[in-house]
């Protein structure tokens, strides 16, 4: 620390007192107990990792000479050692935050280390499902107890396997909406988290998770009605666009916000989804009674998701008192219009649907041409291409005619650049 | 200082639990061997495999192996499809050999013979209901594949070889107790082999 070394000589020149110097020394040793060094912080956690990965692969090999006695202390040993260090850690330096989160983190790849070991030994072959859930419920009270992010993190990516293994082993009823309730149980220190220590890499690999881990497992809820899934993605892809566009999220670097490129990628993905007739063809099957729909976990979810981004929406509004109607904001409410005209007319919703992705490049050309930003442009730029490069495929186009178009969106591309970079200069100059 | 014993009680009680688990799994094993119903899953020695042999293949360290009871007829195929798993109840044939005797959605209730089994329909034959026991891959430790190799191609490649998976099942509980080829334990044969080498 420079401004430390400095101190001396400011005192010295008269500049500060030695109050203040002592002040200033005292912020700083404060400092460097609660927040960790970054670089110890990720190489505590890698080396937590590799540990942990290496106890696996000692698992998969097994001791092959050793008795089963022996084998079965070693289970426990792969177990009782990651405890003892937990316990000293939480004992002795709690304020250590390296070493409480890289030793739970071992504790953590041990517990499912202990279980696979005994099982391997006895050839006590359990089902993925069960196997995932114990593991998971046994090492989650350590996210509080060793207040640690990294065993969060493992933790969301676990029940994330969990998901698919719960919805099609159905050990017992409902099994599958399990895992709706194992992920709400980091939330609480999550949220604390993002307030305590809003700018902490494990904070930044969690705003990425989070959606990460949703993406993947919201598909799991799909049963009879799995066209539903689609405004369930959509409004949800909308929530952490909203999200990842929110005061707090707008300042952060774009690589702290994973909720806003989860949010716009997955929106457009979807809508170039719903661009092709095909898509549509399980509409006209579905069964939209309201008996029917009522009892449907994809309804039921999509209502949710619904009332979330509407609550959203609405406490934006409380803030800022006005509504931004951006239309990446409300993409997703101009889909679910889109969704329902398709119930009655799939030709007309197909053709919507087109022109709202269409309008959603035309409104990030716009929106990157006037604040004088490339990024945002070639993105808007992007999903035009994305739109022609999709219809390229169901169309009956000539190669001719395919080809001109793809020409045009290349021109376009280059000329949007040149233009702007062109722009750039000459304010400059 | 209340906050931090707090703390320390509750990970005290996580490490209990923690160390619970694999002890209760360790514990539950000899009470199945004990009242368990011993079965012998008959190895299907016509099916054929990725290997070059009958009945079971290796991966890794483990032996799949292929049953000839994993497989019941139904007659439709909707009403399966959409589950993932199934309880069945067993019974012996007149060899002694496990029998399919039903497969229910719910767990039975009179009867202590029952496994929970992986169930899935195939594309081609939609008339059978395909079964995955949970025993289906028999761990060997302390040989290398290439030793079980030879046993499995020697004794699963003849058909008029019998093989089977001796197991005692107590509702879903299961101890596997040994894999038989051609009348000799699995088990006694890697001993011999390992023996015999210098």
């Amino acid at each position: 620390m420079s401004l430390l070394k400095d101190l001396p000589e400011l005192v010295s020149a008269g500049i500060i007192s030695s109050d203040t110097s002592q002040q200033i020394s005292d912020y700083y040793k404060r400092k460097q107990v609660t927040s960790p060094n970054r670089v110890l912080l990720i190489f505590g956690i890698l080396g937590a990792l590799l540990v942990g990965t290496g106890v696996m692969f000692i698992v998969a090999n097994q001791w092959e000479e050793l008795p089963l006695s022996i084998q079965t202390m070693c289970a426990f040993l792969v177990l009782l050692v990651p405890q003892f260090l937990c316990g000293y850690v939480l004992l002795k330096m709690p304020q250590k935050i390296v070493w409480r989160e890289s030793t739970a983190l071992i504790l953590f790849f041990a517990v499912g280390a202990s279980i696979s070991l005994v099982s391997q030994i006895y050839h006590i072959n359990g089902e993925m499902g069960s196997f995932m859930l114990t593991w998971m419920l046994l090492t989650v009270p350590l996210i509080y107890i060793m207040d640690s992010s990294a065993v969060s993190l493992a933790y969301l990516f676990g029940i994330m396997v969990y998901a698919p293994a719960a919805r099609f082993n159905l050990s017992y009823p409902f099994e599958d909406y399990i895992y709706w309730l194992l992920l709400l149980i980091p939330m609480p220190r999550y949220f604390l988290l993002y307030k305590k220590a809003p700018d902490q890499i494990l904070t930044y690999i969690h705003h990425w998770m989070i959606p990460f881990v949703l993406t993947m497992t919201l598909g799991y809820l799909s049963h009879e009605l799995k066209i539903l899934m689609y405004p369930a993605y959509i409004i949800m892809f909308g929530i952490f666009y909203m999200t990842g566009n929110s005061t707090r999220f707008r300042k952060k670097p774009l690589i702290a916000n994973g909720y806003l490129l989860f949010g716009f990628i997955g929106t457009v993905i979807l809508l170039l989804i719903m661009s092709f007739k095909s898509t549509w063809k399980d509409m006209a099957a579905s069964n939209f009674q309201i008996s029917h729909l009522l009892v449907a976990p994809e309804f039921i979810a999509s209502l949710i998701l619904f009332v979330w981004a509407s609550l959203l929406i609405y406490q934006r509004y409380l803030h800022t008192r006005m509504i931004k109607w951006n239309l990446t904001n409300i993409v997703f409410m101009l889909f679910l219009v889109v969704f329902i005209v398709g119930t009655q007319d799939t030709s007309l919703a197909v053709i919507l649907d087109n022109l709202l992705v269409f309008a959603l490049g035309i409104v990030m050309l716009r929106a990157g041409t006037k604040q004088s930003r490339l990024g945002v442009i070639n993105t808007g730029m992007l999903v035009i291409a994305l739109l022609v490069v999709c219809r390229s495929f169901d169309t009956d186009l000539t190669f001719v005619v395919k080809g001109i178009l793809f020409v045009l969106v290349g021109i376009g591309f280059f000329v949007a650049n040149w233009l702007m970079i062109k722009k750039t200069t000459k304010n400059e100059a | 200082m209340k906050h931090r014993n707090l703390l320390i009680s509750a990970f005290a009680l996580v490490a209990l639990a923690q160390l619970f688990v694999p002890w209760q799994m360790i514990s539950r094993q000899p009470k199945v061997a004990e009242t368990g119903v011993e079965y012998k899953f008959k190895v299907d020695s016509k099916a054929k495999s990725d290997d070059n042999w009958a009945g079971a293949s290796i991966r890794g360290k483990y032996i799949w192996l292929k049953f000839e009871e994993d497989h019941i007829k139904i007659a439709d195929k909707k009403e399966w499809e959409n589950l993932q798993s199934a309880y069945v109840l067993l019974s012996h044939d007149s060899a002694g050999f496990a029998k399919i005797e039903s497969v229910t959605k719910t767990k039975p209730q009179n009867s202590i013979e029952w496994i929970r089994a992986r169930t899935w329909v195939n594309w081609k034959d939609t008339t059978s209901l395909h079964l995955d026991y949970p025993f289906n891959m028999y761990y060997f430790k302390d040989t290398s594949p290439k030793d079980v190799e030879s046993i499995l191609k020697n004794g699963l490649g003849d058909s008029l070889k019998v093989s089977y998976l001796s197991v005692k099942i107590k509702e879903n509980q299961f101890f596997v107790t040994d894999l038989i080829i051609d009348g000799i334990s699995f088990k006694e044969m890697m001993d011999k082999m390992k023996k015999s080498k210098p």
